[in-house]
């Protein structure tokens, strides 16, 4: 079945999943602040609307892909936001990470002007958006996040209802602190077994099939042994993240010791310069972050 | 003599509120509980109607209250704002401890009215608050500082000038944070002693003459029986509350956030701290803290 899709937002993450809709036969209507982001899209085949609410005119579902709760409110509720132009019942789904609490605000906003919200943030990034097979979570209602499966199935194939409007991002915050957690894990091993000796890149082949075997040991034990520092990720983000997973922690009465550990190590690194920098950069904590730069 | 409002009675408050009774001001009182205010009568204050009735004709308005979005209600946003109505040369005191922000919000509101605001949270505790003998941590600028100077100096000792608005509340967020890390710490070695056979008492008193001695150690010892004047050795009753060094390490950690500074032995404390209050030891004093690091009986 073809859709017809608005998307809010064409940075990195929405450019990736406006290209997946198109390769899929979706029709697609972009908006965003920026021409060239917007003409990154358009040269593939999407459509165009001068502004959120132009963009969301007839169609089956709106995406927001967006940085902050502050700019989805704006570009939802704002001055010719998609809540101008949206037909009443439609679908906003909200693949940006936000706060759970901000999730739940903005969803009843929605409820109040005739619409429905989902929020689906995501794991696997731009790559997996590309191939079509991103992780997501989901947070509503049951009828809207049906119709939203529709639409997410074009650039995703493992898509969970988590529960509640805002459970979707809690569940992505819960992600974030297991894979914070794993990679200040699997960097502390490297330097472990490369202080004794041990070659670090044969670990993840000897420990295939063991209970330490998992995708993060695969995938990154390998990395930091070769201080192969490509950009797949930013060190401040992570920190944002585990800001917000200590906020919902301290918020419950959570106790979180490693969480509020791993959080303080990545802030060490963004104070001494790392904070653009890819996760596999924690090796250099380890090595006390030499002046001279990364190794 | 000046006219002083005074909104918030409770531990803290209604001690300080008191002294300036005994001083000789006019003191206007307001609390939500009724039976604060009453107390604060029968010691010769004055009972308002409202926070806005304490404040109207005040010279000076010290509010004491739990977090943040009160002081902001109570001042800027709530049913009826006290700076839409005191008086234009009044001066505000706001001893709550709150995040930094919201005191520097609060400020910025009171100086585009032409009003006065001064972030003062004390350190000092409910024995501090009765002897009179708090330490104010002044957030302010030099000519609404020496103004308010005297009139804390009734209810306090040591009457810093931490810096402009909110430089009082980010005082008290390095000191209250470094006070946890201090009782962790202070906990976990005189644990580990004890565990090895010393006696407590011995092994505090070498610590305190050595180079580990700190506050928490000398004149807040966490071990019931070695100082009998300290929490420990009445129960861990009275003292600070495990729930305020929780909230208060809440704020230490949101500024280590906004700033980016690093604070892991701070996060840790904080982990230690809610740990304690989440097995239901909230209302007991912070140096209870001991028991999570004794064997379990």
């Amino acid at each position: 079945m073809t859709h017809r899709i608005a998307l809010i937002g064409a940075g990195v993450m929405g450019n990736a999943i406006g290209n997946r809709f198109l390769e899929t036969g979706q029709q697609l209507v972009v908006f965003d602040i920026d021409p060239e982001k917007v003409a990154a899209l358009t040269d593939k085949g999407a459509t165009s609307a001068p502004t959120a609410a132009g963009a969301s005119h007839d169609c089956d579902a709106v995406i927001l892909s967006l940085n902050a709760a502050a700019i989805c409110e704006r570009a939802v509720f704002g001055d010719a936001g998609v809540a101008a132009g949206a037909a009443p019942g439609t679908v906003i789904i909200d693949m940006s990470s936000i706060a759970p609490d901000a999730t739940a605000a903005l969803s009843a906003l929605a409820n109040d002007a005739g619409l429905h919200w989902v929020d689906s943030p995501l794991s696997g990034g731009a790559p997996k958006a590309k191939t079509g097979e991103l992780t997501l979570m989901l947070g509503g209602d049951e009828e809207p996040v049906a119709r939203a499966r529709a639409v997410l199935s074009h650039i995703a194939t493992n898509i969970t209802h988590m529960g509640a409007s805002g459970a979707g991002q809690t569940t992505k915050l819960i992600n974030q602190v297991l894979c914070a957690l794993g990679f200040a894990a699997i960097a502390e091993a490297t330097k472990l077994a490369e202080d004794a000796g041990i070659d670090p890149v044969n670990i993840p082949k000897a420990l295939a099939g063991g209970r330490a075997d998992s995708a993060l040991l695969q995938e990154y034990m390998p990395r930091f042994a070769a201080r192969d520092y490509r950009p797949t990720g930013r060190i401040d983000n992570m920190v944002k993240d585990l800001s917000g997973a200590l906020d919902l922690a301290n918020a419950q009465g959570t106790t979180a010791p490693l969480t509020a550990l791993v959080a303080e190590m990545h802030k060490h690194m963004v104070v001494a310069g790392y904070a653009d920098q890819d996760q596999a950069t924690l090796m250099e904590y380890y090595r006390g972050f030499p002046r001279d730069g990364v190794s | 003599m000046l006219n002083i409002g005074f909104i918030g009675l409770g531990n803290m408050g209604l001690p300080m509120a008191l002294n300036l009774v005994k001083a000789g001001y006019t003191v206007r009182v307001f609390d939500l509980v009724a039976d604060s205010i009453t107390q604060a009568v029968d010691a010769g204050a004055v009972a308002a109607e409202s926070a806005l009735d304490a404040a109207a004709e005040a010279d000076v308005v010290i509010s004491m209250l739990p977090a943040g979005h009160h002081v902001r209600a109570l001042y800027v946003n709530g049913d009826a704002p006290l700076f839409d109505r005191m008086k234009p040369t009044a001066i505000a005191i706001d001893s709550s401890t709150i995040d930094a922000k919201t005191a520097r919000d609060v400020s910025e509101a009171a100086a585009s009215r032409g009003l006065a605001f001064v972030d003062a949270p004390v350190s000092g505790g409910t024995a501090g608050a009765a002897a009179g003998t708090l330490s104010f941590l002044c957030g302010a600028s030099a000519e609404h500082f020496n103004a308010v100077e005297p009139i804390l100096s009734v209810m306090g000792k040591n009457i810093f000038h931490a810096g402009g608005p909110g430089a009082g509340q980010i005082a008290k967020a390095c000191n209250n944070m470094l006070l946890a890390v201090l009782m962790s710490g202070t906990c976990e070695a005189l644990n580990m002693g004890i565990k090895a056979g010393l006696d407590p008492a011995v092994l505090s008193d070498i610590m305190r003459q050595s180079s580990g001695g700190n506050w928490a150690l000398n004149v807040y010892n966490p071990v019931p029986g070695v100082m009998e004047s300290a929490p420990a050795s009445k129960g861990y009753a009275g003292g600070f509350m495990t729930d305020l060094m929780v909230k208060d390490l809440g704020l230490a950690m949101d500024l280590s956030q906004q700033l980016n500074a690093p604070v892991p032995m701070g996060s840790q404390a904080r982990a230690l701290f809610s740990m304690h209050k989440a097995k239901g030891n909230g209302t007991l004093d912070f140096s209870s803290v001991l028991s999570l690091y004794q064997d379990a009986d």
